[in-house]
C-alpha cells in the first residue's frame, strides 16, 4: 500500500485515498447488507446440500469494488486496495466470513487488479472483461486449494465454475460498465 | 502584514463568478461578508485560504499572506498562518473524538508531542469547552462542532481565520455566544473574514463589511450598516383554529435527534389540503420534524396519517401517500440527465392529466430549465437544481408533500416563480403542504397555517413575520 | 500485542488453517479466541451475535461436502467436518480481532511500526467517519425512489452511481478541510502517542505459532 515510490502516477492524493476509501466503505456496507440475503438463500441451498452453488451465484457482487475502484482512478493498485478496504469493513460490521473476509478481499482484489495489468493499465475497457476472467481464475484456484473444492465431483466442479464465472460477468462486468457509463454521463467524473 | 488579494478573479471553467477583486485583512479586523447563494462567496474563501485552485475553481490574481503566496505554500506551513471553518460542521473532521482531531492537527505541523496536552487544553478553554476532550465529535451539535473546529484552528496557531457561513447549522444562542467569542478573537489580534446570510449580531463586532453584487465586491460604508437590520412586518394567516379537517394526528410525541431531545409530548392536527409553514431557529429540529412526517426518522407516542399510525403503514403504501422535497436536491436526483428525470416523473405522476406534455413544458420554462434537457443534473448550478427537485416532486404529485426549505438561496425571480408554480399545484390537485422555510418575505401569501417551532415545542400563530 | 502484531497473527493464522486440514487445530483456534473475548469482557449478546451468524454457513458447508463429495462417505464425513469447523475458526479470529483492536489504534500503529503513508491513514480513518452517514444515504435514496414510483433493486446501476457520487462529494469536502488543518501529502508529522512493537508482544506471537505447529504435527497421528 505504500505509494509514496518515484513517479507521480504512483503519488496518491489525500482526496483520491478518501475516495478510495469511501468507496470501500460504501461496498462494505453493501457487502454486509448481502450477507443477510446471503444467509438466507443460503438457508434454503444448503439445506439440500448445495451452499457452494450459493457461494457461485451471490460471489458476482462481492467482486464489484475492485473495478470500480480501477476504472474510477485508474491507478497501479486502486482495485487490489479497494476490494480490501471493503472486506476489511465488512469484517468490522460483522460479517459471517469473519477473518477469513481479509484473505478472500486479498485473493479478489489480486483477481480483478490482474485483468487491468494484463492490458499494462492502457485498455480500461478490455481491462475489465479481462478482469471478470481473471477475477474468476483466480478466485476458482483459491477454492480448489483452500475451500476444499478438490473434493467435490468433476461435474459439479464445471458446474460451480460457470456459475461463478456468469456471476462475476454480470455483477462485475456488465452492471459495473453500466455504472461507470451514467457516472461518465454526470460528467463529474473525468472519465 | 496582512491576508491580502490583489485584483483577484475566481469562477469556474467556463464562467468567471467574481472579478477584479481587492482585499486586505489586517490583525484585529473582523470583515462580514454577504450575497446572495451562488454568488461565488465560498469561492472566494476558498481562494483566500489556499484550497483553490487546488481543490477546483479558476483561480487570476494574487493572494498573499504576510507577503507569501498562499498558493504556493505546503499546507502543513499555511495552517499556521492562515484556516478555515467550513459551512457542513460534520464533514471536517478526521478523527472520531475531540483530543484526536486536535492532536491530528498538531501532529500534522510537527508540535512538539510533550506539549501538545497544554495547547489543547488552552484552545479548548478558550473557546469555553474545557472539558470536551475525550468527547465523540458524531454527539456532538452544530454549535459544538463550529467550536470545536475554531478550537482547532487556534490551536494551529493562525492569525487569520476565513469562516465560510458557519452558522448554518447551529442554532441561534450557539451562534450568539460564536459570535461574543469572535468579538473577543478580533481584541485579542487575530483577522478573521465570514460570509453569512444572515446580518443579525455583526453591527458591534465588525470592521468591515461588503456585499457581492453581481460579479463584484463592494463595500459597504458604515453609515448604511443599520439599514439592513430591517424592520420586520406582519401578516394574518387565513387559516382558522382548531384544524377542521386533519390530514396528521399527533399524540404525545417526543422525538430525539442522536442524544438531544427536540420534541416532547406534544399534541397537534395537521390541516388538510392547506398550506402549513414551520419556522423556528437553525438546530432546533425542524428537519427531523419533517423527516418524521416523511418515516425516515423514528418517534415516540403516536403519529396517524389519515387514521392509521405511521411507522405501522407499508413503506410502499406510505410513499405513494406522501412525498419528501430533501433540503439537498442532489437527494432527489435518481437519473443523470435533466430530461430522464422530467420523463421519468412524468411517466410515474399521480396527476399524469394535469401534468401533461405542455403544462410540464411551461414549469419547466418558467423555472429557467428549458435549455438544461441534455445536461447533468449535477452539473447545474445551486438554484437550479432546487428547482429542478421541486418540480420533480410537484409532478408525482402526491397527495401530502413536505418541502424543507424549498426557497433557499433561490434569487428573486425564481422565488416568485416556485411560489407561484407551488400554489397553483396545491389550490388545482387539492395537495396538502407541509414547509420550513427562512424566507418569509415573498411567500408569506402562500401560507393558510403557520407553526412555530421553539424548545418549548410547536405553536400555532396568528401571523407571518418577514 | 499491540495492534500490528495482532493483525500478524490472524493473517498468519488464517493463512495457516487455509492450507491445514486439522478439525481438531480448527477447533483449539475457536476456543482460544472464545477465551480471549471473554477475558477481554466482550459482551455476552455480542459473542451470541456471532454465533447466530455463523450457524447456518457453518451448517451449509458442512451439508454440502456430505452430500457431493467426490470420495467415500468416510472421507466425505471427514471433510465436511474440517470445513465446517475451519469456517468456525475464521469467524472466530474476525470476531476477536474486530472485537479487541480499536481501527484508529490499527491505522497509527501501522503508521508508525510499517511506515504505512500517512496519507492512507488518515484518509482511511476520515473516511471511516463517514459509516453513519452512508446508512441515513442509503434510506433516504430507498426512500426517494418510492416516492418517485422508480424501484431500485442489487442489479441498479442507479443505486450505485448514487453512492459514489456522494462519495466523491464527501472526499472533497473532507480532502479540504483536513489540507486547511495542515495536512500535507508527504510531509513529516510528529507522534503524540509512540506506538512501538512489544517484545513480549512478538514472543506471544512466537508462542502461539509454535504451539499451532506442534497440533498440526500431532495432528498427523492422530
Amino acid at each position: 500500500m505504500e505509494t509514496q515510490a518515484t513517479g507521480s502516477s504512483w503519488r496518491w492524493s489525500l482526496r483520491d485515498v478518501i475516495f478510495l476509501a469511501l468507496v470501500g466503505i460504501a461496498f462494505g456496507l453493501i457487502y454486509w447488507l448481502m450477507d443477510w440475503v446471503y444467509q438466507l438463500s443460503g438457508a434454503l441451498l444448503g439445506a439440500v446440500g448445495l451452499k457452494a452453488l450459493n457461494d457461485e451465484v451471490t460471489l458476482g457482487p462481492w467482486m464489484m469494488a475492485a473495478p470500480l475502484a480501477s476504472l474510477l482512478l485508474r491507478r497501479v493498485g486502486a482495485g487490489l486496495i479497494g476490494e480490501l478496504l471493503a472486506a476489511t469493513g465488512e469484517m468490522l460490521l460483522g460479517s459471517s466470513f469473519g477473518a477469513s473476509n481479509l484473505l478472500s478481499g486479498l485473493v479478489q482484489g489480486v483477481g480483478s487488479e490482474l485483468g487491468f495489468a494484463l492490458t499494462g493499465y492502457r485498455n480500461w475497457q478490455l481491462g475489465l472483461w479481462l478482469s471478470t476472467l481473471t477475477g474468476t481464475v483466480v478466485t476458482f484456484a483459491w477454492s480448489l486449494i483452500v475451500a476444499g473444492y478438490s473434493h467435490y465431483q468433476p461435474g459439479l466442479l464445471v458446474l460451480l465454475f460457470v456459475v461463478r464465472f456468469a456471476s462475476i460477468f454480470l455483477f462485475a462486468g456488465v452492471l459495473v460498465k453500466a455504472i461507470v457509463a451514467l457516472l461518465a454521463k454526470s460528467q463529474l467524473f473525468k472519465l | 502584514m496582512a491576508l491580502s488579494a490583489q485584483n483577484l478573479t475566481v469562477g469556474y471553467p467556463d464562467r468567471p463568478v467574481l472579478e477584479g477583486v481587492n482585499l486586505t485583512l489586517n490583525k484585529g479586523d473582523l470583515i462580514l461578508l454577504m450575497g446572495p447563494s451562488g454568488s461565488g462567496k465560498s469561492t472566494l474563501l476558498k481562494t483566500l485560504v489556499g484550497l483553490y485552485p487546488k481543490y477546483g475553481g479558476v483561480v487570476s490574481g494574487d493572494v498573499t499572506v504576510d507577503g507569501q503566496p498562499v498558493a504556493d505554500m505546503l499546507a502543513n506551513h499555511r495552517a499556521q498562518a492562515v484556516t478555515m471553518l467550513f459551512q457542513q460542521p460534520d464533514q471536517q473532521f478526521a478523527m472520531p473524538t475531540v483530543n484526536e482531531e486536535l492532536v491530528f492537527a498538531l501532529e500534522n505541523i510537527e508540535y512538539e508531542p510533550e506539549k501538545m496536552a497544554a495547547r489543547i487544553d488552552w484552545a479548548l478553554k478558550t473557546v469555553g469547552l474545557p472539558d470536551f476532550g475525550p468527547r465523540q465529535l458524531a454527539t456532538l451539535s452544530g454549535g459544538e462542532l463550529q467550536k470545536i473546529a475554531l478550537a482547532e484552528t487556534l490551536a494551529l496557531g493562525a492569525d487569520y481565520l476565513i469562516l465560510d457561513e458557519p452558522f448554518a447549522a447551529v442554532d441561534a444562542k450557539s451562534r450568539q455566544s460564536l459570535q461574543v467569542l469572535l468579538g473577543n478573537l478580533v481584541k485579542d489580534g487575530f483577522g478573521i473574514i465570514i460570509s453569512d446570510h444572515d446580518f443579525d449580531g455583526y453591527q458591534e463586532i465588525m470592521t468591515d463589511f461588503y456585499q457581492v453584487k453581481g460579479s463584484a465586491l463592494v463595500p459597504v460604508e458604515p453609515g448604511d450598516w443599520t439599514d439592513y437590520a430591517k424592520p420586520s412586518q406582519t401578516h394574518p394567516v387565513p387559516g382558522t383554529l382548531p384544524v377542521q379537517s386533519t390530514i396528521f394526528e399527533q399524540e404525545q410525541l417526543s422525538l430525539k435527534n442522536g442524544d438531544q431531545v427536540i420534541l416532547t409530548d406534544s399534541d397537534l392536527s395537521w390541516a388538510k389540503q392547506r398550506v402549513t409553514l414551520i419556522t423556528g431557529p437553525n438546530g432546533v429540529g425542524k428537519s427531523s420534524l419533517l423527516r418524521v412526517l416523511a418515516k425516515l426518522h423514528p418517534y415516540q407516542g403516536q403519529l396517524k396519517l389519515a387514521g392509521q399510525e405511521v411507522h405501522k403503514i407499508r413503506s410502499r403504501t406510505y410513499y405513494h401517500q406522501v412525498g419528501l422535497v430533501f433540503q439537498n436536491p442532489r437527494d432527489q436526483f435518481l437519473n443523470v440527465t435533466v430530461d430522464d428525470e422530467l420523463q421519468q416523473v412524468q411517466r410515474a405522476s399521480y396527476q399524469a392529466d394535469y401534468w401533461d406534455a405542455k403544462q410540464v413544458e411551461q414549469a419547466v420554462g418558467r423555472l429557467g430549465l428549458a435549455d438544461c434537457g441534455q445536461q447533468s443534473v449535477y452539473q447545474l448550478s445551486g438554484g437550479q437544481q432546487k428547482k429542478l427537485a421541486l418540480l420533480l416532486m410537484l409532478i408525482m404529485a402526491p397527495p401530502v408533500l413536505l418541502l424543507d426549505e424549498p426557497f433557499a438561496g433561490l434569487d428573486q425571480d425564481s422565488l416568485i416563480q416556485v411560489r407561484d408554480l407551488i400554489q397553483e399545484a396545491q389550490q388545482d390537485l387539492g395537495l396538502t403542504i407541509i414547509m420550513i422555510s427562512h424566507q418569509t418575505e415573498v411567500i408569506w401569501s402562500l401560507v393558510d397555517y403557520h407553526l412555530a417551532f421553539s424548545r418549548a415545542g410547536l405553536t400555532y400563530q396568528g401571523e407571518v413575520v418577514s | 500485542m499491540n495492534a500490528s502484531q495482532k493483525l500478524i497473527l490472524v493473517l498468519l493464522l488464517s493463512l495457516e488453517l487455509a492450507f491445514t486440514q486439522s478439525a481438531i487445530l480448527n477447533l483449539m483456534v475457536v476456543g482460544a479466541c472464545l477465551v480471549a473475548m471473554v477475558v477481554a469482557r466482550v459482551s455476552w449478546r455480542r459473542l451470541l451475535f456471532y454465533l447466530g451468524v455463523a450457524a447456518i454457513p457453518v451448517l451449509g458447508t458442512f451439508l454440502s461436502f456430505w452430500f457431493y463429495g467426490s470420495g467415500s462417505a468416510a472421507s466425505n464425513g471427514h471433510i465436511a467436518w474440517v470445513m465446517s469447523t475451519r469456517l468456525l475458526a475464521f469467524i472466530s479470529l474476525g470476531a476477536w480481532f474486530a472485537q479487541t483492536v480499536n481501527p484508529y489504534v490499527l491505522m497509527t500503529a501501522l503508521e508508525q511500526n510499517f511506515k504505512l503513508s500517512p496519507t492512507f491513514v488518515y484518509g482511511i480513518l476520515g473516511a471511516l467517519n463517514f459509516l453513519p452517514k452512508f446508512k441515513t444515504a442509503l434510506k433516504n435514496v430507498l426512500a426517494v425512489a418510492q416516492m418517485r414510483g422508480q424501484s431500485l433493486h442489487v442489479w441498479s446501476p442507479a443505486l450505485y452511481a448514487k453512492a459514489l457520487i456522494q462519495s466523491l462529494a464527501w472526499s472533497e469536502n473532507l480532502a479540504q478541510a483536513m489540507t486547511a488543518h495542515g495536512f500535507q501529502e508527504g510531509a513529516p508529522r510528529t507522534h503524540f502517542r509512540q506506538d512501538r512493537l512489544p517484545l513480549l508482544g512478538w514472543l506471544i506471537l512466537a508462542l502461539i505459532l509454535v504451539l499451532v505447529q506442534l497440533a498440526v504435527f500431532r495432528g498427523h497421528w492422530w
